[in-house]
């Protein structure tokens, strides 16, 4: 279960409703008690199925960043494409309370799992941004770097060209992409560019929460730390909720106050980025915290 | 004349199927609504789509005409006016406001037409999000949850290339505030006839087997941006050295030995109309 805490409201959204789970595959009752870090495999050995996560649930606070750190395969990334409504969970419950989303939307303590596609799109749309670690699956290549920023506002039903590339230079001047280029497709550009053209994209309709999937991933340290200290500045610029997802604990370290650690599609440690980083209480996070450069 | 065949060609049952597909399309104007293309003695893609519905909708008392890029005398569609005189016995014209059934490739009549005609337009590709997603499954998510932006987005970047939108034919419209719809290839000049018209628009693909229409008083409306809006073709004062029209939709030929441009009327049942009422004949 994700829950959203709403400072307004002063009131905490919690429906008591299952955990984020999800499952590649047929599934069977026994899915559950037979993967996870105890038994070291996320495959069900009794119907083969891939359980990708499972008991999952956290909240995300308006303003934080949270971090979700593990090794390949331990359901990180999954967790976050469930959040931006790109594949459908098997079970569980996102709770949203913000007044923006929840007034614009007419979500009144709605399992946003439940929505109709439609509605999701809109969620997605309006208020969220994600930025891949693989810039082919953020960008369409084809179009121009000011195209792929006009998308997201063409979504939110922006339908001046001269508002819409005014405000796509702005957010290419803020991400440090010489805005002469807008018309220039983003295959044109560097692994760092492109990753950087993803995030001016993420952040165009001014989205609540963003979401970070491995973006320094594969990206030379110079630009790997140019990225991290423009997302710092965003985030405290515009307020932003993050979740950051790396394997990279220095990433973890320098942008986030709260982490989660999981292993297997399970959270197996949760709390404070300090915390569990100087002081791991999992053997998972301990062996994981030592073996950093 | 002995019948070889049932009325208007295709049997009874299969004219039933398409009439209960055209009454679903009209339902939900600018749906693509599948139907069971039938088999017909012409090659699919020649126009099999609109000769089905026409020979559904058509009845002993319609008056047909058949154009063909605003023409009536070229083959495809004398072809098809015959053969559907052929095999129904109904009357044949060339005048757009005598017919009753107009079935055409590519252009709308320049006359005003009444709620009293029906006009089938021949459509090659119905599918108008075809040109930035291949996928069907894909298209028909778009079309069910009104994703329409990379249509948009593709305008967009026309109009970032070329300084305007580059499409001539086949220019994507919104029916009824709902679906973006394929008008089929027709130019840009006819688009606005379209919005709110008196007449019944009937679409067919028999290729690719969809039936879609426009019923009559329906919000038709071009993808336009706020400050790039949709424009028709501009001829910039030429006319139709037959007639001498400037108000009609002109083709442009030209002359392979001196290079010259001359312009005519692509609608020649109206040229001819306008030539008998006395039009003025402008040849240069």
């Amino acid at each position: 279960m994700i829950r959203f805490w709403n400072p307004e409201a002063k009131n905490y959204v919690d429906n008591g409703g299952k955990k984020l789970t999800k499952i590649f595959g047929e599934g069977c009752p026994h899915c559950n008690n037979s993967t996870g870090p105890e038994y070291e495999t996320n495959m069900c050995r009794h119907c083969g199925s891939v359980v990708a996560c499972s008991d999952v649930s956290f909240e995300l606070y308006p303003g934080e960043i949270l971090g979700i750190v593990g090794e390949s395969g331990s359901g990180k990334s999954t967790v976050v494409k469930l959040l931006h409504f790109d594949w459908e969970a098997t079970s569980g419950e996102m709770l949203i309370n913000s007044t923006a989303i929840n007034k614009s939307m007419d979500i009144n303590d709605e399992n946003l799992f439940t929505l109709s596609p439609y509605r999701k799109r809109q969620i997605r749309n309006s208020f969220m941004g994600i930025v891949y670690q693989n810039p082919y699956l953020g960008l369409r290549m084809d179009m121009s770097s000011g195209g792929n920023i006009a998308e997201r506002l063409i979504m939110a039903n922006w339908r001046n060209i001269a508002m819409m590339r005014d405000r796509a230079s702005e957010l290419l001047e803020k991400t440090e992409i010489p805005v002469e280029r807008m018309d220039e497709p983003p295959r044109n550009f560097s692994g760092g560019m492109q990753q950087r053209v993803q995030i001016a994209k993420a952040l165009s309709n001014n989205p609540l929460i963003l979401f970070l999937d491995e973006v320094t991933t594969g990206l030379d340290v110079s630009v790997q730390a140019r990225v991290l200290d423009l997302i710092r500045n965003l985030q405290r610029e515009l307020n932003l909720s993050i979740i950051v997802v790396s394997h990279d604990l220095g990433v973890i370290r320098l942008l986030t106050k709260r982490t989660i650690v999981m292993k297997y599609g399970r959270i197996v440690e949760m709390g404070l980025t300090d915390q569990i980083l100087e002081d791991p209480q999992h053997p998972y996070t301990q062996i994981l915290v030592s073996s950093q450069l | 004349m002995k019948q070889h065949y049932n009325f208007a060609f295709i049997d009874e049952g299969a004219k039933r199927e398409i009439r209960r597909k055209i009454l679903k399309a009209v339902a939900i104007p600018g749906y693509q609504v599948p139907f069971g293309s039938r088999e017909l003695p012409i090659a699919r893609g020649w126009g099999t789509g609109g000769i089905q519905i026409t020979l559904s909708v058509i009845g002993t008392d319609d008056v047909l005409k058949v154009i063909d890029q605003g023409c009536d005398g070229s083959v495809n569609a004398v072809n098809i006016k015959k053969f559907v005189s052929a095999v129904t016995g109904v009357k044949t014209t060339t005048d757009t406001v005598k017919a009753t059934v107009i079935q055409t490739r590519h252009r709308i009549p320049e006359e005003k037409m009444t709620e009293k005609q029906i006009l089938i337009l021949q459509v090659p590709y119905p599918e108008a999000l075809r040109t930035i997603e291949p996928s069907e499954m894909e298209t028909r998510r778009m079309h069910g949850e009104a994703d329409y932006s990379r249509m948009w987005l593709y305008l967009y970047e026309d109009i970032v290339k070329f300084k305007e939108i580059s499409i001539g034919a086949r220019y994507p419209v919104i029916v009824n505030s709902r679906y973006i719809m394929d008008p089929s290839p027709i130019p840009r000049w006819d688009i606005p006839k379209l919005n709110m018209a008196e007449t019944f628009y009937l679409f067919g693909a028999g290729r690719e087997k969809r039936i879609y229409a426009i019923p009559p008083y329906t919000k038709v409306e071009p993808l336009e941006f706020e400050d790039f809006k949709f424009r028709i073709e501009d001829f910039k004062g030429e006319s139709c050295m037959r007639c001498g029209s400037k108000d009609t939709f002109l083709d442009e030929i030209i002359d392979d030995t001196t290079g010259r441009r001359m312009y005519f009327c692509s609608d020649t049942g109206h040229c001819d109309k306008v030539l008998e009422s006395g039009g003025q004949k402008l040849c240069r």
